[in-house]
């Protein structure tokens, strides 16, 4: 039972900045996910949490308590490994009771914590094997059980689903949910997948260049991400971009991207007003995007992808693709003239100098008929 | 454009406590490494230095009043001493020959291992078998099999009648020189073996079926992708086996003593006598001195082979 | 299909290259001298007898006379063998574990130097230290000890052991030492517990080759011991062959037996000993 605090952490590798000052609350039983692209230091983040790597400066606090001077085997942590990082040479018992061995809990107790976590797990069968014995799905488990038999402040995941198969990490994003709920423990979770950490995670830090660009919860992250790289990071398919110039006409605030003009809400307010006259970035989710017989912005069929329930739907809007999602079925042919209508409410504009959000979605809203001029 | 997440409203605490100062890796490997550069320092580094230093004195054990500081006079000696002189050129000889014959037999022996063929397991298990051998009890055996009263290759060369009457062979010059580095070779082997053998593994099978798939013959594929997988394990082959040929005392010690003559005198057997037998210790030390500058020179000179190549990592 | 006969004639080949001369000393050490000196040769024992083997623990009268007493001397030279051998095998694994981790793991300055200065050591051959060593070692008083022989053959094998361990250690995956750790091991124990018995391969292969260096070795052992309390076999095997009245069949016997641990050990662990030398120390 812990919460987890980091204040100004940085890590330099021989010059070369890892992680350039992040400072993060995690709170007691919170589900938290480091995600990034790779080289991004969420890993080097967790290390120091872990205590697997020394801090270049800051500090980390677990409940308060200042552990920067403690090593890894002094902290109140478990944690999974990407690789595993099983031991080759122990059974998964083995494995499972390492641990608590070293804590030296009585042998009878760890018989009995082995036999429930396996059990939890559904790895009873196991028991005996060698890891090399064990498919990769089996190793994953054993794996998350040597972290969950443990009784530690705070459970550290470093990507471990990705070395799974597609079916088996899907299966497994919800165990892992399920079992942070059983648990009731301090999860922090690395991940460059921004899917597993939109369906686990309470909080998200999203991360690039060693710097926690936006932590927040997935609906606030998604609905209106504080930065460019956030919006595109974050969301498959990913959010359309459109660059373009702002301008101010009468009492109207609009957005032009070459022969597309887009007038923007109307809560639109004083952040956009700066920007007037200037470069602006437009993004837009492609499920607020409408595909409509006309009226809207005319466009082109590019391609049409079939997801399932929905169709992504590619159109040519002037030099700029722009993806949709349209329910199935759709039946539009390439190069197929189409009207495409924005969600007003819906409209992102970042500051391309600092990539900075100046206008996010207004989360519910009701699609309104756009005008285009 | 960075939000850096600060949502707590608690005061920063703590982050002028220093953490404790934890020691840097260099002290940390230092004093891992501590152990060993005491061993190596106290009993290979100092007396090396100090057999130098002795190396540069008059120093006879028997003749003690004798001793005196004479700087380079005992190497200015050895450039007119006979003796030196023709243990120099059978050195040269033993370490070509020797060299030579185990680089060509190893690759053999370790190639003919690589493959698969009934008995190979046998075969690996016997390549064992001279390395377990020490140098002297090699020398025992090669003398009775070589012996010219009761050996067993006059036996067996009579019994095929290649010859007419029991040779001594080790009485001739030549024949001891060869019996002597044949002998010395069987011995050192093995080891070449294994470490061809160990390179040999290393070969990622893909490469010889992208091989395959490129039409390449069994020739091209030894040359394109055996052989190149292969040079660095054969550097340090040759690194190793020229300094164990350059030092070569046990077995040639027992076979023939260095006789008949100087025949088989290698600097290394010389080099005993004049310590052990004569007691002079400086000749005796600037003679090693020698050995160890030219094995000094050799090595450098295939390791710089091996850096130029890129191919090594130390 | 050629190949294939090449393949097995050259297997053929090798394998009588290899066989035939051991077997040469083994058929001799079964013989009675009589036998042995005969013309022309013995190929097979007519007569075998266990009597050279038997020999080594009760010596006849005329048996005890070979080589100044080395038929007696035989046993306790292989037991002196053993012990320093085993002895010099552990104490360079556990030297060479310290230096080998610190090269595999850490990076620091100077470590470079370190290593091909070990290296260097062993370009220096033997008979030139050996003057100083014998010196150090009377002001140690470990003259004619166990003792002597160990700290010698250490100095030989350390630098090839940690060359060894260094390669293996490397390839032993970083997150396991991590996960031993979190595991909340301190280093020792993650070390014992963890790091070395996933080493093995690698420690079985640099524990081989000392005590192969151990075993083998010659010189040393006949300038730093002096008698049967600490002469190692190879130097009683030389006492047979400086003897001109020696018994060829005791000789051979002696040979074999000088042959049999060292051999068991390594067919025991021969698979192990490539493995562990392909870690790294001969590749590309």
């Amino acid at each position: 039972m812990a919460e987890v605090r980091l204040e100004n952490v940085r890590k330099e590798f021989g010059g070369v900045v890892a992680v350039e000052d992040v400072s993060l609350t995690v709170a007691d039983r919170e589900f938290l996910t480091l995600v990034g692209p790779s080289g991004c230091g969420k890993s080097t983040t967790l290390r120091m949490i872990c205590g697997l790597e020394r801090m270049s400066a800051g500090a980390v606090f677990f409940d308060d308590v200042p552990v920067a001077h403690l090593p890894a085997n002094k902290r109140d942590v478990a944690m999974v490994f990407q690789s595993y990082a099983l031991y080759p040479h122990k059974t998964v018992a083995q494995n499972l009771g390492f641990a608590l061995r070293n804590l030296r809990v009585p042998k009878a107790e760890i018989a009995t914590r082995v036999d429930e976590v396996a059990a939890s797990l559904g790895i009873e069968s196991l028991l005996e094997r060698k890891p090399k014995e064990l498919s990769g799905g089996q190793r994953q488990r054993v794996a998350l059980g040597r972290a969950v038999i443990r009784d530690a402040g705070a459970y550290l995941l470093d990507e471990p689903l990705s070395n799974l198969d597609a079916q088996l990490r899907g299966s497994m994003r919800a165990e892992l949910k399920r079992l942070h709920a059983d648990l009731r423990r301090t999860f922090i979770y690395v991940t460059h997948d921004q899917v597993e950490a939109m369906t686990m995670s309470d909080r998200i830090a999203v991360m690039k260049d060693g710097l926690v660009q936006q932590c927040a919860s997935p609906e606030e992250i998604y609905a209106r991400p504080a930065n460019l790289f956030v919006a595109s990071f974050m969301g498959s398919p990913p959010m359309n971009f459109l660059s373009g110039e702002v301008q101010r006409d009468g009492g109207r605030l609009l957005f032009r991207h070459g022969e597309v003009t887009v007038e923007l809400p109307e809560h639109a307010g004083p952040g956009v007003d700066g920007l007037s006259g200037r470069d602006a970035v437009l993004g837009i989710r492609p499920e607020d995007v409408r595909l409509a017989d006309q009226g809207g912005i005319p466009a082109q069929v590019f391609v049409a992808e079939l997801l399932g329930a929905d169709v992504l739907v590619t159109v040519r809007l002037g030099e700029e693709l722009v993806k949709v999602r349209v329910p199935a079925p759709y039946d539009g042919r390439v190069n197929e003239a189409v009207s495409v209508v924005l969600a007003p409410d819906k409209v992102h504009l970042f500051d391309p100098s600092d990539g900075r959000a100046v206008l996010a979605a207004r989360s519910a809203s009701v699609l309104e008929r756009q005008e285009s001029l | 454009m960075t939000i850096t997440a600060v949502d707590t409203g608690k005061p920063r605490s703590g982050t002028e406590q220093r953490p404790r100062r934890t020691m840097g890796d260099t002290a940390r490997a230092y004093l891992l490494n501590a152990p060993a550069m005491i061993v190596i320092g106290l009993l290979v580094a100092y007396p090396i230095g100090y057999s130098f230093w002795l190396s540069l004195h008059r120093y006879n054990l028997k003749l003690p009043a004798l001793e005196r500081f004479v700087w380079f006079q005992n190497y200015l000696s050895l450039i007119g001493d006979p003796a030196f002189l023709s243990s120099l050129r059978v050195t040269v000889a033993f370490v070509v020959v020797v060299l030579g014959l185990t680089v060509i037999l190893g690759t053999a022996l370790a190639l003919v291992l690589n493959e698969t063929f009934l008995g190979r397991g046998v075969l690996r298990s016997l390549v064992l078998l001279p390395w377990a051998m020490p140098g002297v009890v090699n020398g025992l055996m090669w003398r009775t099999i070589f012996d010219a009263k009761t050996g067993a290759l006059n036996g067996l060369l009579l019994q095929l009648g290649l010859i007419d009457s029991y040779q001594a062979w080790l009485t001739s010059p030549t024949g001891a020189f060869l019996i002597t580095a044949f002998a010395q070779v069987w011995n050192t082997l093995p080891f070449t073996v294994i470490i061809l053998l160990a390179g040999l593994s290393t070969i990622p099978s893909e490469q010889y079926d992208a091989a395959k798939v490129d039409r390449a013959g069994v020739v091209q594929r030894f040359t394109q992708v055996t052989l190149p997988w292969l040079l660095h394990p054969l550097l340090i082959v040759l690194i190793l086996e020229t300094m164990n040929a350059f030092r070569a005392f046990d077995t040639i010690y027992v076979l023939t003593g260095g006789g008949p003559g100087d025949a088989t005198n290698v600097i290394a057997v010389l080099n005993v006598r004049t310590v052990l037998t004569y007691t002079d210790f400086g000749l005796g030390s600037a003679y090693s001195w020698v050995i160890t500058i030219v094995t000094l020179v050799i090595s450098i000179g295939y390791i710089s082979t091996l850096y130029q190549r890129g191919r090594i990592e130390v | 299909m050629t190949k294939k006969v090449v393949l097995h004639v050259l297997a053929i080949g090798f394998a009588l290259y290899l066989v035939v001369p051991f077997y040469w000393i083994v058929n001799l050490s079964f013989m009675h001298e009589v036998d042995a000196a005969s013309v022309p040769p013995h190929f097979l024992p007519d007569n075998p007898t266990p009597a050279n083997y038997l020999g080594f623990v009760n010596p006849s009268t005329d048996q005890a006379l070979v080589g100044s007493n080395a038929v007696g001397d035989t046993p306790y030279a292989l037991l002196n063998s053993l012990v320093v051998a085993f002895s010099t095998a552990v104490v360079n694994l556990v030297l060479g574990t310290f230096a080998a981790y610190s090269f595999s793991r850490i990076q620091f300055r100077g470590s470079q130097l370190l290593l091909i200065v070990y290296l260097l050591t062993r370009m220096v051959p033997g008979i030139a230290i050996i003057i100083p060593f014998y010196l150090v070692m009377r002001t140690l008083d470990l003259l004619d000890t166990y003792g002597a022989l160990i700290l010698s053959y250490t100095t030989f094998a350390l630098p090839i052991t940690i060359w060894i361990l260094k390669d293996y250690f490397r390839t032993v995956p970083r997150e396991l030492e991590d996960a031993a750790r979190v595991d909340r091991c301190g280093w020792f124990r993650m070390m014992w517990t963890v790091f070395l018995p996933i080493s093995a391969p690698g420690l079985v292969a640099a524990a081989i080759f000392s005590f192969m260096t151990a075993w083998n070795e010659f010189m040393f052992a006949l300038f730093m011991t002096s008698s049967i309390s600490s002469q190692t076999i190879p130097v009683i095997a030389a006492n047979f062959a400086t003897d001109l009245n020696t018994q060829v069949t005791l000789m051979a016997a002696a040979g074999v037996l000088a042959v049999v641990p060292p051999l068991v050990l390594v067919l025991i662990c021969q698979r192990l000993i490539v493995q562990g030398m392909a870690a790294g120390s001969v590749k590309g």
